[in-house]
């Protein structure tokens, strides 16, 4: 037993030592960036800034604060305001007057708590017991500020289980990917599903531009089917739920935790079933023109959101549920098509790795819709390369061209795109593509170029696999296939970015990607996937290599897939190590997301 | 057919760089300067007309200007004032043009006659300020003439490059030295002097050693260096296109002899020894000694220091070609270049630890065995590099790669123990006490931390060693990226270069180490040199001496963060380039192999692993170009 245990150490004894090496590594993280570290508050929400409220916490310590009002938006946010807040016994005796002049309010945002100092905190409460609360608030001119909203912070807690519960989940992903190897379709969904789980944690942490447009557009066209009035002034959404309304400024831990454990704070009032301030408009949310509509990719969460609407669930729920939808979908198409290709290990290979991009796991989630698109063009991509008939590939061609372009336009904001500092830009895509929308990191510069590179040469490895013989037997040219790719590559990508203005990133390219790939197999005659030249070599190497055991411990072929799929041993082993390490870099790349809380 | 070829490439270089002149650059504009030195009496004969910027600079050691603002006052030829400015005594630069007003929002406008004489004088509380430079600026230009400049030498540099290469240059030492240089030259053209890290202060240090050869008075006691070129004294501050501009065109200005010292250039902030200037001193002094205009004075001591470390890697290449193409590629990682190209001390070093390396490795090989005179060598290269920076002592460990089996006189073997002990009791005795300083109290170098801090100490840190080991960790989660980044790129000017182009240097420089001792299929030639122990201890080498640049910093620079943990301050990429020579043998394998394609084997006879030395030369010059671009476009 001992002997065994040990020359299986002795076997995997690199696999052991880069584990744990990393294991660690992402183990004092925790240590150093989270524990202790990451955290939330216990909090009361005054929401419209004056009332009645319960008190829950046993001391106010401090008191952060969010402006409602869009027209006063600027000022207090350059010059700030004087706010006094005075708390009362039901008796109507003040018990508490606090306030902090020039204090720089965000709208639709709470203050980052070390920017707030109020005068006569901490201050005792006694739970259970009912309090008023009323506020002045003055803009530096004598302006008058209402629309304010409060939260009373209390004793801060630490979230040292559920960071390391994420870190362990990571560590356990890890492990799979490198002892169990991704090649098993059921290993690298757990990988892929762990490491989603962290990416929808930090989601409220990612509301990029195009997300925040997005969830606008979804949250309107689910207002359109409950047939609600959808937008006010200047294009913003209107939003019943002001937990929605003031999303912003989420980027570390605080409103993270909030998001995420405070079912008290943002829901639409139960009495009146209406929002707790009169104020439906929200900075953060905004529609351009007419565009309600959401397209075609967008209609899983349009659909999540309007139901979770029409059951008055808490407005996390809204959120997570469009999220989750969406992850759901891609999951589905990523596993047919896992399934449909599972003889082709190239294509198979490719599409883990390429699934294995934060990216690609973030845009799973994205009300945008880009996950879908994006596993939609793979898919089409795949299916032309596949298909004999002439006829049907160009029309599978024209739908994978025309939903990348059709989709630039519409959701474009054409000619904003600004060529200056291009060279740069170009910088900004590459990084779009593993760490989606400007969420690079110094730190990361490396791991990501890695991984990219997993992909470029995982992507590399199908042009391979494809046999490069037409169905008359006729050899292909290879290189103008190469050239056509390319060539078509730039000329879709200058359209998108040309279509999709300031709003391109290199998670756009991703689709366009697809496209001109498919455009590649115009003239390809039906290519199909199996090489026979290599499949011989195989059946070879395998005869003659007697470290490669052709039968497993119950006696049945194990090489048999390997025969034919048409790889060479060493490819096997050289494409594993490309996954595993993908994953690894997928891996810490999400653990910095959680280490920048 | 190749002469197409040629013309394909020149046509897509030039027009990569008329597409970067129409997007980036058409749109900037400098003003032409004017410096009327203070030695000058004040009277200057105008230039230019249209006067947009103005700058004040003070000679002496002590700013002249008392109170808050200085008069600035212009008069014509018949002594008329026509110009007044107020400006804020803060802004006069110190030996060095540190900040340029904008005038054209000024309600008078400061018009000039073209050749005609003015004067001028400033006023501060009433009285006159002596020892006053004063800076014009006007005529606003674009920078065609300096880009067409740029893009033209670059041109010429790929004409040459690819001349060599479908030649087939034989001699790659001979490629190697001209390409050094040719970068050295690109460098000095388009990237401001004294932009390394303190390299003002190794400047001084050349300079002060030019002035013992050429002049009888010496640094004063306050180790401050005089100066015989006032355009020398005032290089600190050049920081734009515009003062790069300026720098290789104006010809009158910063030629006026004088002796002058400055609080700025000191000779005593690095009390190390004085040959590690010893390159850049000679081209400084050539210079000064044929009576050349201070910018060659400037650009021949860098290019001296360049060229010194060219001859160095060629030495090294030769004692053991086998790390040819490793140490090839060390000096041409675009760092080095730029470091090379400088007056920085690094040259020094990086030289002297490749060269004991190289020697260490060839002594392991030699097949007559150790002898006296390599000990000598090997003493002699390390008493050349190690006081400067104590932290290379490590590399000494190299010779233990020389088997045992090649000590064959015991004598020899005992002696050489011997001297080493009593070198490293030298080195002790020498800077050990200061070394000591920094380990036990709370004294770090005076440019880290001001104020009361409390600094790590052994005691403190015996006190308190998890909490240093997380400072390590999250030095290193935090910092690695950028010290690798730096290292390969250069410590400055890296937002200019895009990532994906330093990554691409970062490939190529990482192929060349793993492929390096497996060249031409030589495999069972090396097996000796990369088995299992050299793997280890290659392995173990580059760890320590990351360690050893942690662990130094930490206590020579860092002050303990009394609210989070703390990362340790002070480090640079540079520091880490030394080790790099390690690198092919941990990671060397016979597993990745480069076959060139037919394309090239038609026309070249160069390896795999020296196309990849070739293309480190492309990116150099790619890498300079950003650089240069990114500079202009500041403005």
């Amino acid at each position: 037993m001992k002997i065994g245990l040990m020359k299986k150490i002795k076997n995997n004894f690199r696999k052991i030592l880069v584990f744990c090496f990393i294991a660690i590594f992402l183990l004092l993280g925790w240590r150093i960036f989270l524990k202790d570290r990451a955290k939330g508050y216990r909090e009361i929400s005054i929401e419209d800034g004056t009332g009645t409220f319960t008190a829950t916490i046993p001391s106010i310590n401090t008191i952060v604060v969010n402006n409602n009002d869009l027209k006063i938006s600027q000022e207090l946010e350059d010059d700030g305001a004087s706010v006094y807040l005075y708390i009362m016994g039901t008796d109507g005796n003040v018990l508490l007057e606090s306030g902090m002049d020039n204090l720089k309010i965000h709208t639709n945002g709470f203050t980052y708590v070390p920017n707030s100092s109020f005068s006569n905190l901490p201050f005792a409460l006694e739970e259970g017991k009912s309090y008023k609360i009323t506020y002045t608030a003055f803009l530096q001119d004598g302006t008058k500020v209402d629309h304010l909203s409060f939260l009373l912070y209390g004793d801060s807690y630490d979230i040292n289980r559920i960071s390391f519960a994420l870190v362990l989940m990571l560590i356990i992903s890890l492990g799979i990917a490198i002892f169990g190897g991704l090649k098993k379709s059921v290993y690298f969904k757990t990988v892929f599903v762990l490491e989603a789980v962290i990416f929808l944690f930090l989601m409220p942490k990612l509301q990029t531009n195009l997300e925040t447009e997005s969830f606008s557009k979804a949250y309107a066209t689910s207002s359109v089917i409950l047939s609600k009035e959808y937008k006010g002034n200047d294009g913003h959404v209107l939003i019943d739920e002001s937990g929605i309304r003031n999303n912003g400024y989420m980027s570390y831990d605080v409103p993270i935790c909030r998001f995420w454990k405070d079912r008290n704070f943002g829901q639409v009032s139960k009495d009146n079933q209406q929002s707790h301030s009169e104020i439906k408009e929200s900075t953060v949310y905004t529609i351009t023109g007419n565009k309600w509509i959401s397209d075609v990719f967008q209609i899983p969460s349009v659909l999540a959101v309007s139901l979770m609407r029409i059951l008055k669930m808490p407005y996390q729920m809204i959120f997570a549920c469009g999220w989750i939808v969406n992850f759901l979908m891609f999951f589905i198409f990523l596993s047919i098509i896992l399934k449909k290709y599972e003889n082709n290990v190239e294509i198979v290979d490719f599409v883990k790795v390429f699934a294995l991009l934060p990216s690609v796991i973030i845009s799973a989630f994205s009300f945008s819709g880009r996950g879908l698109l994006i596993i939609t063009c793979l898919w089409i991509c795949l299916k032309t390369y596949k298909t004999a008939d002439d006829n049907k590939r160009r029309i599978l061609i024209a739908v994978n061209v025309f939903i990348v372009l059709i989709r630039s336009i519409y959701i474009g904001n054409a000619f904003t795109f600004n060529a200056q500092n291009f060279p740069q830009k170009i910088d900004v895509f590459l990084h779009d593509i593993v760490l989606y929308d400007g969420n690079e990191r110094d730190n990361l510069i490396f791991i990501m170029y890695v991984m990219l590179l997993c992909a470029v040469v995982s992507f590399i490895r199908i042009s391979k696999s494809f046999a490069i013989r037409d169905t008359n037997g006729n050899r292909q040219q290879l290189t103008s296939r190469v050239i056509t790719k390319i060539i078509s590559f730039v000329i879709l990508s200058v359209m998108v970015i040309v279509f999709e203005g300031s709003l391109v990133s290199g998670v756009s390219l991703i689709p366009v990607l697809f496209a001109s790939f498919a455009l590649a197999a115009y003239n390809s005659k039906g290519l199909c996937f199996i090489n026979q030249g290599h499949k011989e070599k195989n059946i070879l190497a395998i005869k003659n290599n007697p470290n490669i055991s052709d039968k497993n411990s119950k006696g049945k072929h194990q090489n048999t897939d390997l025969r034919n799929r048409g790889l060479s041993y060493n490819n096997e082993v050289f494409s594993n190590k490309i996954l595993i390490l993908a994953a690894a870099m997928s891996i810490l790349i999400a653990a910095d997301g959680l280490y920048c809380l | 057919m190749k002469k197409n070829k040629s013309f394909i490439l020149f046509s897509c270089i030039v027009f990569f760089m008329v597409l970067f002149w129409f997007c980036e650059l058409r749109n900037i504009r400098i003003n032409h300067m004017q410096i009327v030195e203070s030695q000058s009496q004040k009277v200057f004969t105008a230039k230019y007309e249209d006067i947009r910027e103005i700058a004040l600079v003070y000679d002496g050691k002590e700013n002249p200007v008392q109170g808050d603002t200085v008069d600035i006052n212009i008069y014509d030829d018949s002594g008329k004032k026509i110009w007044n400015y107020k400006l804020s005594s803060d802004k006069i630069g110190e030996n060095g043009i540190t900040h340029k007003e904008d005038i054209t929002k000024y309600k008078e406008k400061l018009k000039l006659s073209k050749g005609k004489t003015y004067s001028f004088e400033c006023l501060s509380e009433g009285s006159k300020a002596s020892h006053i430079t004063l800076i014009l600026g006007g005529d606003a230009i674009s920078i065609l003439g300096y880009y067409f400049f740029v893009c033209v030498l670059i041109l010429v540099f790929v004409a040459f490059f690819v001349h060599i290469t479908v030649k087939k240059t034989k001699s790659f030492y001979a490629f190697f030295a001209i390409m050094m240089v040719l970068l050295g030259i690109l460098y000095n053209v388009t990237i401001k002097p004294l932009c390394v890290p303190d390299e003002i202060f190794h400047m001084s240090r050349s300079y002060l050693l030019g002035n013992y050869v050429l002049h009888t008075s010496e640094q004063t006691g306050n180790f401050e260096v005089p100066f015989y070129q006032s355009g020398v004294r005032r290089m600190d501050g050049l920081v734009t296109i515009e003062d790069l501009y300026h720098f290789y065109t104006d010809y009158d200005y910063g030629n006026v002899e004088e002796n002058t010292t400055t609080q700025k250039y000191l000779s005593s902030a690095f009390p190390m020894p004085f040959y590690a200037f010893l390159p850049s001193f000679l081209g400084m002094t050539l210079a000064r000694v044929m009576h050349l205009p201070y910018q060659f004075v400037i650009c021949f001591g860098r290019l001296s220091n360049i060229l010194f470390l060219a001859l160095m890697a060629i030495l090294a290449m030769r004692i053991c070609p086998k790390l040819k193409n490793t140490i090839a590629a060390i000096c041409l990682l675009p760092s080095v270049v730029w470091l090379c190209c400088s007056y920085s001390y690094d040259v020094w070093n990086i030289s002297f630890c490749l060269l004991f390396v190289a020697y260490c490795f060839y002594i392991r090989e030699k097949e007559s065995g150790m002898k006296l005179k390599d000990i000598i060598i090997l003493l002699m290269i390390l008493v050349a590099f190690a006081p400067i920076k104590y932290v290379y002592v490590i590399l000494v460990l190299t010779v233990l790669v020389i088997p045992f089996s090649q000590w064959k006189d015991k004598r020899l073997f005992w002696g050489s123990i011997i001297s080493g002990v009593l070198l490293f009791a030298v080195m002790i005795i020498a800077r050990g006490r200061e070394v000591l300083n920094y380990l036990t109290t709370q004294n770090v170098d005076y440019r880290s931390v001001n104020g009361e801090v409390t600094t790590y100490t052994i005691g403190y840190v015996a006190h308190n060693f998890l909490d240093t080991v997380f400072v390590f960790f999250k030095t290193f989660y935090q910092n690695a990226s950028a010290y690798l980044e730096r290292s390969i790129s250069g410590e400055f000017y890296n937002v200019y270069v895009p990532s994906y182009l330093m990554f691409a240097v970062f490939a190529i420089f990482m192929l060349v180490m793993v492929t390096t001792l497996y060249e031409n299929n030589a495999s069972d030639e090396n097996e000796f040199v990369i088995n299992k122990k050299m793997r280890i201890f290659s392995v173990i080498m580059i760890m320590m001496g990351n360690f050893v640049l942690y662990f130094a910093f930490l206590f020579l620079f860092t002050s303990v963060n009394q609210y989070d943990i703390g990362t340790i301050a002070g480090l640079h990429g540079r520091y880490f380039i030394p080790f790099y020579i390690f690198l092919p043998f941990a990671l060397g394998s016979k597993k990745v192999s480069l076959k060139v394609n037919s394309f090239l084997k038609e026309r070249t006879s160069l390896s795999g692993n020296t196309l990849l030395i070739y293309g480190l030369v492309v990116m150099n010059v790619l890498i300079i170009f950003f650089k240069f671009v990114g500079i202009a476009m500041e403005g």
